[in-house]
Parts: C-alpha cells; structure tokens; sequence
C-alpha cells in the first residue's frame, strides 16, 4: 500500500477534513476552493475510497446526544495463541467502537460506549465470562472527562503531523 | 430528534454515497425531498448532535504509521488542569481523563498521538511530559487495528431499544 503522494490529493484530504459542505453539489463547493471541478474531486474521492485512505464521509455523533452517556476504555492481557478468538467475541459487540492491539502485557484495548454505568460494567462482565480472561487480567479506565476529541490528520506540507 | 433525523443518520452513519448529489440519494432512500435532508442535517449539526461532518482517514494507509496511546501518571487534583494543557498540543487528537485502577493502573491521563515514525511521535510525547512535568508515563504503541468505527451507532442505540 503506497500512501498518497499528489499534491492535490493532500489538499483534498485536508479539506474533507473540514466540515463538509451541507448542500446539493458538495464536490462542487470543496473544488471552488482549490480550482478543480465537482467531477474531478468526486473522482478522487472515489479513489482514496477504494485505496482505503478515505474510511467514509460521515457525521461524527455527540455520543451523549444519542443516548449513550457512559463510556470506558478496557484493557486485557490476552496471551498471544488466544487472541484471535477474544478479539472475535470482543468485537461481536456493537458497543465496541475500537479496538487495537498494543505493545504492552496489557495487549488488547478497546473502548466501549453504553447508555448508562451498569450496561457498561454488565457488558464487561459479560465479556470477561465469555472470553475466560481472569478479572485481573482486565483494566476497566472509566471515563471521567473528556478535554480533547479531534481526529484530523494534517497531509499538506506539515511533515510532523503528516 | 425525530425518526426521519434518525432514519437519515442511520443511511449515513457508515459514509454518505459517493455519487454526484449524495443528499439527494439519501432522501430518495429515505424518502425525504433533499432539501429536507440538508435542513435536517443542517439543524442536527447546529444542535449539536452532530459534532462534526467530515472525511474519516484511515490514517495508516494514508502514511501515519506510527500510533500510539499514552498513559499519564498525575496527581488526580492537577488532571483537569494538565489535561486541559495536553489537549492544546496540536498533534494530540484526543485527551482523556480515566478513572484509574489503584494498585494496579495508576495513571490517570490519556492521549493519542500519530506520526510517521515512532521516533517522531516519541519526540512529540516528550515535548508533552516536559511541559507538564511529568515523567511517569507509558507509550502504547498500536499494533494491528481490530475494529474501528464510529463511536456511537444509531443502528445500536435503535437496536438496544
């Protein structure tokens, strides 16, 4: 897999990481703004789509407008011929939204969103009986508060952040 | 909220169509004018029920291979504080405050971070525990990515009713 190069296609993925135009020709509106036509952005988005770099074009939800008020990161020590099926059991569970592996003896990590506290800890519990991973092989990080949420890669001449 | 919002939000929350008028495909589906769509979404943006419309990058194929989450040991009464100080750093994409597990886990601040390579986003993290002074600390690389999607589902907020 060969990450985007074109100078144009940076741009773009800076762009469409604005928010997007809410209107009936949004391609068009993103390629007034660095000169290309409605048809030549759609099919460069259709592109990094089918590469894989775009995931989607999507609203980001306030998770707590929707009805989900708890949430919680959860970290496992699974030992490694085990992993494949917890993470097959874990990931079953709409609720889970992440989950990677990390380079840690706490080596699967993913978090959860719940309407409330106890669908939360029932969720682990549940997960936990399923998977036979001890209780003390789980870390259940809570959320307290959240400061900061704002997934964008910067692509377009800043090589630190991308 | 109502169920022609959630039945637009649920057409969409797996990405908008990629096709000339996406928001008029989406109310042909949903069978709303796409003048209605856009109000609706528009409205739900303003009441901040969408918090953002965008482009979600895979950031791996798009060169960010370097990943990795940080656990920050601190006092719990100076982590409102720090973590307000983290969140300002601009290659910091999250910031969290977790309940910790005394005894066992005791850190008690998260952050995200991404970069090409792991000597960058180890260079980015020490620049952040420099400024908060704080020098217990753990980087969690990630390795492979097992499910990733976007926080909070309507088709499971529907479906759990």
């Amino acid at each position: 897999m060969v990450p985007p190069t074109d100078p144009v296609d940076l741009k773009l993925l800076d762009l469409l990481q604005d928010e997007f135009p809410l209107n009936s020709s949004p391609w068009k509106t993103i390629g007034e703004k660095i000169g290309l036509s409605g048809e030549e952005v759609l099919s460069r988005v259709r592109d990094l789509h089918s590469r894989g770099v775009i995931r989607s074009i999507s609203p980001i939800l306030e998770t707590g407008r929707i009805g989900l008020q708890a949430s919680t990161l959860v970290a496992m020590q699974v030992p490694g011929p085990d992993i494949r099926r917890v993470v097959g059991i874990i990931n079953e569970y709409p609720q889970v939204s992440h989950n990677y592996e990390r380079e840690h003896d706490y080596n699967v990590w993913f978090t959860l969103s719940t309407r409330d506290q106890d669908e939360c800890t029932r969720l682990i519990r549940e997960i936990i009986a399923r998977t036979g991973i001890p209780p003390d092989r789980v870390l259940n990080l809570v959320t307290l508060e959240r400061y900061k949420i704002d997934v964008r890669f910067r692509f377009d001449g800043d090589e630190r952040h991308g | 909220m109502d169920e022609a919002d959630m039945a637009i939000l649920q057409e969409i929350e797996d990405g908008i169509p990629l096709s000339d008028h996406p928001f008029r495909e989406v109310g042909e589906k949903t069978g709303l004018p796409e003048t209605e769509v856009i109000e609706r979404l528009r409205a739900l943006l303003e009441q901040g029920v969408i918090r953002r419309f965008r482009a979600r990058i895979n950031q791996r194929k798009a060169g960010l291979t370097a990943n990795a989450l940080v656990a920050w040991g601190v006092d719990s009464a100076k982590a409102p504080i720090t973590g307000e100080m983290m969140a300002g750093f601009p290659g910091v994409t999250h910031c969290y405050r977790r309940r910790p597990v005394p005894g066992r886990w005791d850190y008690e601040l998260y952050t995200v971070h991404h970069s090409r390579r792991r000597e960058d986003l180890c260079s980015e993290v020490a620049d952040v525990a420099a400024a908060a002074g704080i020098d217990s600390y753990l980087v969690l690389f990630s390795g492979e990515e097992f499910k990733r999607s976007p926080t909070g589902s309507i088709r499971t907020v529907k479906e759990e009713e």
